[in-house]
């Protein structure tokens, strides 16, 4: 009896697994420069066309590129049952279409997995978006942090996709291995995992893409991917994964360690815009309340994980499982510069833009006087380009058929403009220095150096520390709805 | 006479929608570009575009506008009267810079805060 009820659930799981088909939708390698027959992507989607080909049955779309000719090479070298195309706009609408409407008409169904796999450049987020853009083909980004000169698109427009994945019972996960990928996380919920190859204020490197797609192997599930590949990723960036334990990573470490990864990389200087705008005392004391913070979580992780054992002689000694001394060392060395670094720009005295000037102007003609009575802040004084402005408040005075009132108000404008305008030669003549300050701000960011490479050495320690503690999280509280864990390849 | 109903019912969608964004009078969040146009000041909303607007201000309220000429703004701007075609006119409560989001094209525009009466 035992034995044909074992059978019969074995055939009964044998057959639904049978018949659950697996979709992939590849896009990216966009926002490359259109001149050169490679895209710093190749490699990622190389090793993801050797995954489709070691998976039969899958079925997909891969939107690469449009334009580099090695690139659509290894496009082209995708098997048959997947579909080919560019990666421009439309087609980026088109597929998301397609897919809705897969969801829609049951061609995908309970059981079936849907995974998005993007590698493509990534902007910062902007505004109130939820997720972030990426970059599609056709133009090289001059701009690696807004991709400025490069088509995007949305990636909240694969919120639909992940609604309807979720309706129909179709386990989904998206992989965005771009920058500030970790923005994409917004799309994550109980039936979609996301993993990202970096946080939500960092840059991305395409080694983890690499790894990534070279580690996903028929079988595993994708949080053992990201947490094989996370393990050995070196560049410094902040890989996430949706889960509970990586979402308590994020919230216990992320925003603390956060300026430790940035560094003055030739195309990748997110330190400069951070010094700027936190070198203010206020600014400084919030930055070492964190840095207190992250040295104390970093203790506490050691100790929590600190075992006591018995030697052979009896005696009970104590070992670490895990060591991280060496990133506290490392952050402590990177703060000291940062310190540094921003003590010399709070030496520029850029309060000095916030002081207040009061500057009042009358006229009367006839009956009418009007005044003008407002304070400028020295920054705004510096800003204005008064000439332009009062040559054209001139002619406007000089419009015979402009009414009185018009006249006066327009005198009192010109009368007042003209104050400001010395006020602003006179502030400059004493602090000759103010129009000289955000290019001595660059010029203390540089000072500290290429900061790569300390940066990276923080993200390979790092590394050791999240995986330590991600396990005990898991420990801690078993994730039973673990979409990452249940999405196996 | 379904091809007459169909017309009208493009038709009145069609004025219904108010291409400006402009809806009543009232405190609105504007979001464009200062510059001086026929010798005044003004704030330019989605600028070379078919939805563009231009807000003159008052001369005396100017002075808040002054150091944003030629520059990305983000105003709060008191509506008091309705936009006439592509010429609306304001007061300015608050200013600042607005970083430009050259990648969106939503990035400029206006948005009602509150709703008033018409003067």
């Amino acid at each position: 009896m035992i034995k044909l009820f074992s059978v019969t659930l074995f055939s009964a799981l044998f057959i639904q697994s049978a018949l659950c088909s697996d979709y992939l939708l590849a896009i990216g390698a966009g926002g490359e420069d259109p001149n050169l027959p490679t895209t710093i992507f190749d490699s990622a989607f190389k090793n993801l066309s050797g995954y489709v080909q070691s998976s039969p049955g899958l079925k997909g779309d891969i939107a690469l590129n449009g334009g580099h000719s090695t690139t659509e090479g290894i496009r082209d070298s995708f098997p048959s049952n997947v579909g080919k195309s560019s990666f421009y706009s439309d087609d980026y609408q088109r597929l998301i279409q397609t897919y809705k409407t897969k969801l829609e008409n049951n061609e995908m169904v309970q059981g079936d997995q849907f995974m998005i796999y993007i590698d493509s450049h990534g902007a910062a987020k902007v505004g109130n978006q939820n997720t972030h853009y990426i970059a599609t083909s056709g133009a090289g980004a001059s701009n690696l942090k807004n991709l400025e000169g490069s088509k995007l698109v949305d990636l909240e427009q694969l919120e639909v996709l992940k609604k309807l994945a979720k309706e129909k019972g179709v386990k989904m996960a998206i992989v965005d291995m771009s920058c500030f990928s970790g923005n994409t996380l917004a799309l994550a919920d109980d039936n979609t995992c996301v993993i990202s190859s970096t946080g939500t204020n960092h840059y991305g490197y395409s080694s983890f893409s690499d790894n990534f797609s070279e580690a996903m192997k028929k079988g595993k599930s994708l949080e053992e991917v990201f947490l094989e590949v996370r393990a050995n990723h070196n560049a410094p960036a902040f890989p996430m994964i949706s889960t509970e334990a990586g979402l308590a990573m994020n919230s216990l470490i992320y925003d603390k360690i956060s300026e430790f990864l940035f560094n003055k990389a030739k195309s990748t200087d997110n330190l400069t815009d951070y010094l700027v705008d936190n070198h203010s005392e206020q600014k400084m004391c919030i930055a070492n309340q964190k840095y207190n913070s992250l040295l104390k979580t970093i203790d506490d992780i050691e100790k929590l994980n600190t075992v006591t054992k018995k030697s052979l002689w009896g005696e009970t000694y104590t070992s670490k499982e895990v060591d991280l001394s060496n990133l506290k060392n490392l952050l402590q060395n990177y703060k000291k510069s940062l310190d540094t670094a921003a003590v010399k720009m709070r030496e520029l005295d850029t309060d000095r833009f916030n002081r207040l000037e009061y500057i009042s102007a009358s006229v009367q003609i006839n009956q009418y006087t009007t005044t003008m009575d407002e304070p400028f802040k020295w920054k705004d004084l510096i800003n204005s380009n008064y000439d332009k402005i009062i040559e054209t408040f001139k002619t406007k005075a000089a419009d015979p058929t402009i009414d009185v009132l018009t006249k006066t108000e327009t005198l009192t404008a010109l009368a007042y403009y003209q104050k400001a305008k010395e006020k602003k030669e006179e502030i400059i003549k004493n602090n000759p220095d103010l129009l000289l300050i955000p290019a001595k701000q660059e010029e203390i960011a540089k000072s500290i150096g290429d900061t790569y490479d300390i940066a990276r050495d923080i993200a390979t320690e790092e590394r050791k520390l999240y995986q330590t503690q991600y396990k005990s999280f898991q420990k801690q509280k078993p994730d039973t709805q673990n979409a990452c864990q249940k999405f196996k390849l | 006479m379904r091809f007459f109903l169909l017309f009208i019912a493009l038709s009145s969608t069609a004025l219904a929608a108010d291409w400006t964004g402009f809806d009543g009078c009232g405190l609105y969040q504007v979001k464009g570009v200062g510059r001086i146009i026929k010798n005044t000041l003004v704030i330019v909303v989605n600028e070379k575009t078919q939805s563009e607007i231009i807000f003159s201000v008052p001369i005396l309220n100017g002075i808040k506008l002054s150091p944003y000429i030629d520059r990305p703004l983000e105003a709060n701007l008191q509506i008091n009267e309705a936009i006439n075609g592509a010429n609306g006119k304001g007061t300015i409560q608050m200013i600042k810079d607005r970083l430009p989001n050259p990648l969106n094209p939503k990035d400029t525009g206006i948005q009602l805060l509150t709703k008033s009466e018409c003067k």
